[in-house]
């Protein structure tokens, strides 16, 4: 049984709570709906996302550059990162060359990616998730679940008791309302007191050195002007818009796409530092320009994280994001989890594992191809995973017993004699044998499903009977 | 509109073959009832798909040069299952330049394969089939026929697009026939081939969900282009002993009054 | 006119509360009594009460939005610190759509813009909406 499998299994195993996580994010993806039919061409504008990204893959290095130069034209600093630990050594240097303990984070899966959190408290660093949904799984110790709903996977009685813990509400109480005002004032103080803020960039225009950053609770604009002095925005390499009139395709589609609404509440553009403030800006690799190199994953790059395919899917509504044991789960995160991101790993070995690792990810699908469908920069998503399959089975990265069983059906099919016989003596042992024989432990199908109830005759039977040729 | 006598080849999948004669014999009646010159190659065996679907497609090269080997003669491949035509359509480019069958057979078969429903509306124009069957139907949209192959306008899109799916198109003309509306029009079923079997749990929680929706809103059958998908929710029918039937669109479509 | 009939649909779906007032002078009246009659709700709001006005240089009709830059305020923090946020807008400065409204403003120019749509907002408890996560509790945009 595969991991996926068996977490999907365990998340299953609480009834309630699994249909209520279906139900809900069956919901948003309703709700996305009726956003996207308020735009009369909305697959036109899915076509020309999909073109300016394609444009922008085709040309990153220049982008990059032409962003970096206007940037730094505006008095902003950037630094470029190859991985997870030079963008973490990049910001501790600037915290404490500094002397700055006190961090406020918005929103920013980059950054998770990283284990930026980690590295920092390490060294000392009082990192504070801001992001409401990050502060609860920051609190409980947790990695998020879904990259736009990070604590989707938690009912509200979960996140009281831990609020009890941590920031004294009183205890039983478990009303959003209730808990979101405690929140609002324990992280005001943390954002009245903050040396220094971090954040995540949605988009990063080359033309101007623009960062955009796009939240519903103003969390990332309280922690960069609130009072911390030193702005730190980090951005994946792949993040960058060619030019505002680019940008505004992706405004369009961002929030309608991820949660139903027309837009988020704050839509922000950074391009020059504030007074007596650092504006720096980290662009990091890890693994990207290798993505951007392989002809069949390169579209993954396209991804504006929007969450859509996360919330569309139906294995990734009835598992949960925790089944996928990668930062960033469902359909996109299959994708990328089995290529790698993993920082502090040399290059062979690194792909070498996370193909093992998260070998079952690209199968934990029925491929329905929903996630393709409602994907805005259209990533074709569900062939991906097909490819992956392919890819990991060529590379012996599947169960051994798997290969050698598809080996043995292949020769079967491809002789009418084998398959015929094949057919028949299934047919056979399905009618005869005991019911215990058939349905046990050992067959999958048979768990929760009937089998078809084998008939006497097959259709080649009947017709070589009934039909002239 | 006039029936010209191009041949077609009716293609079998392995699992209507050993399991589902029915639907086979469905099909190659009603397709003779429209007026099509039908070929049934005899040694005709799979398309393929659970091999590619598992990751081994390298595995069933073999298996693809067999199916164009059958099929290459004719001017029409028809199969009453979106999978295999859709799988026949988009996976069978690896056969090109493989040496094991000549190029312009595969690309030929490739080009002129259809599910059922497909090519009896957009091949030979018809929407009535003259079938009779009184009962209250949900249309379950097989995921490959309808996003793979566009049998119909997935919900994911916005806008209503080209109108309604040929399924629909059919079963409306059926005397007696009343279509129900589904809450979730579209949600996979969960089969996936090897995914049925590799991650069960889910997969029965999947078809069990579909069956659900299915029976709130009064379906007496629920129908398909896919027997794959049917064959997964009548597993779950069974065992838990629900009050709804599956049945193939072909079934339907070739129903009469004399039945 | 179709876009302010559009405009001001988006304006209610995200939950701000939309006031029309007959001219500049009046709606910054109407802000101030807006923004003043708002007592809070008890102990809800421990922190101190705090409020901005401020006035639009454009509104998005496709989504509700109000662009403002750092002409608009006296400080980058005033549109988000406030517990009371009123925003004043022009129905000549309602344009139809983002790809519009970057082409009528310079998003870069200034140093810093936002556009704000409502008040803030969070669902990440439950999927439950609740208004006032960190930005401002009640949000009002002013038509004129």
């Amino acid at each position: 049984m595969s991991k996926h499998s068996k977490e999907g299994k365990k998340f299953l195993s609480d009834k309630s709570k699994a249909s209520w996580h279906d139900d809900t994010l069956w919901g948003v993806r309703k709700k996305r709906d009726r956003a996207v039919s308020m735009i009369d061409d909305w697959e036109v504008l899915r076509e020309r996302a999909s073109s300016v990204k394609e444009r922008v893959l085709d040309n990153l290095e220049e982008y990059i550059l032409q962003f970096e130069n206007s940037a730094r034209n505006n008095g902003v600093i950037v630094h470029r990162a190859k991985n997870g630990s030079e963008l973490n050594s990049i910001i501790l240097n600037l915290l404490k060359s500094r002397g700055f303990t006190r961090v406020v984070k918005s929103k920013s899966m980059l950054t998770e990616e990283c284990s930026l959190n980690h590295f920092l408290e390490y060294n000392g660093i009082e990192v504070v998730d801001t992001d409401l949904g990050e502060r609860i799984i920051q609190f409980r110790g947790e990695s998020p679940s879904h990259i736009v709903l990070p604590a989707i996977h938690l009912k509200r009685e979960e996140i009281g008791e831990t609020f009890h813990n941590r920031i004294g509400t009183p205890a039983g109480c478990s009303d959003p309302i209730q808990l979101t005002a405690a929140a609002r004032v324990h992280l005001r103080s943390k954002f009245l007191n903050a040396q220094a803020a971090i954040t995540g960039v949605n988009f990063a225009v080359a033309e101007s050195g623009t960062v955009v950053i796009c939240t519903n609770e103003g969390n990332a604009d309280m922690g960069l002007n609130a009072s911390a002095k030193l702005h730190i925005h980090c951005m994946g390499m792949e993040k960058i818009v060619p030019t505002f009139g680019d940008l505004a395709i992706f405004t369009r589609l961002l929030a309608r796409n991820a949660t139903g609404q027309a837009i988020t509440t704050y839509t922000s553009h950074y391009t020059l530092p504030d007074e007596d403030c650092e504006m720096h800006i980290v662009i990091l690799d890890n693994g990207r320009s290798e993505r951007l190199r392989n002809p069949i994953f390169r579209n993954s790059l396209k991804c504006i994280r929007c969450g859509a395919c996360m919330n569309t899917c139906p294995v990734y509504r009835r598992s949960g994001g925790h089944s996928y044991r990668y930062l960033i789960p469902g359909p996109i995160g299959s994708i990328i989890a089995p290529f790698g991101n993993c920082q502090n790993v040399s290059k062979k070995s690194q792909n070498n594992q996370n193909e093992r690792i998260y070998s079952d990810l690209p199968f934990a699908s029925s491929l329905c191809g929903s996630c393709s469908s409602v994907c805005p920069v259209k990533i074709d998503i569900h062939n991906q995973l097909y490819q992956w399959r392919q890819i990991l089975t060529r590379k012996k990265q599947v169960s051994p017993i798997k290969r050698v069983v598809m080996k043995f059906v292949g020769k079967i099919l491809a002789s009418h004699l084998l398959y015929s016989y094949a057919g028949k003596i299934a047919r056979l042992a399905i009618r005869i044998s005991p019911r215990v024989l058939i349905y046990n432990r050992l067959n999958a199908w048979g768990l929760e499903r009937e089998l078809p109830v084998p008939p006497k005759e097959s259709f080649n039977e009947w017709f070589r009977r009934t039909q002239k040729s | 509109m006039e029936k010209r006598r191009f041949k077609v080849g009716l293609f079998i999948p392995c699992y209507i073959d050993q399991f589902y004669p029915q639907v086979g014999i469905a099909t190659f009646e009603l397709l003779k009832k429209l007026g099509s010159d039908i070929g049934y190659p005899l040694n005709q065996t799979c398309c393929g798909q659970p091999l590619a679907n598992s990751g081994s497609e390298h595995e069933a090269l073999g298996v693809y040069a067999a199916f164009v080997k059958n099929f290459r003669s004719f001017d029409y491949v028809v199969s009453p299952s979106g999978s295999c035509v859709y799988h026949v359509k988009k996976h069978y480019d690896i056969l090109v330049g493989s040496g094991l069958v000549p190029d312009e057979d595969v690309n030929k078969v490739r080009n002129n394969i259809f599910e059922l429903c497909e090519f009896i509306t957009k091949i030979l124009g018809v929407d009535d089939t003259c079938a009779y069957f009184p009962h209250k139907v949900g249309i379950h949209q097989s995921c490959h026929g309808l996003r793979g192959l566009g049998l119909g306008r997935e919900s994911e899109l916005a806008g209503s697009g080209e109108g309604v799916g040929v399924v629909e198109r059919l079963l409306s003309k059926v005397r007696g026939a009343e279509i129900i509306e589904l809450s979730r029009k579209d949600e996979c079923c969960g089969f996936g081939g090897t995914f049925s079997v590799f991650e069960p749990a889910i997969s029965v929680s999947m078809g069990r969900s579909r069956v659900s929706d299915h029976i709130a809103n009064g379906a007496e059958y629920i129908t398909a282009t896919d027997v794959s998908c049917l064959m997964h929710m009548e597993g779950i029918i069974r065992r838990e002993s629900l009050d709804v039937k599956v049945v193939h669109i072909a079934e339907i479509l070739n129903s009469s009054l004399n039945e | 006119m179709e876009l302010i009939e559009i405009f001001t649909s988006r304006v209610n779906e995200s939950g701000a509360q939309l006031h029309i007032a007959p001219d500049i002078e009046e709606a910054y009246r109407l802000a101030e009594e807006l923004v003043l009659s708002n007592s809070g709700d008890g102990e809800r709001f421990i922190s101190e009460q705090e409020y901005t006005i401020a006035e639009g240089i454009y509104g998005v009709a496709e989504n509700g939005g109000i662009w403002l830059d750092s002409t608009s305020v006296s400080s980058r923090v005033r549109p988000f610190i406030a517990e009371n946020l009123a925003l004043i807008i022009s129905k000549s400065k309602i344009c139809s759509n983002m790809e519009e409204l970057y082409r009528v403003v310079s998003p870069a120019s200034t140093g810093f813009g936002v556009l704000i749509s409502g008040p803030s907002k969070t669902a990440d408890i439950e999927q439950c909406l609740v208004y006032g996560a960190h930005g401002a509790i009640k949000h009002y945009v002013i038509l004129y």
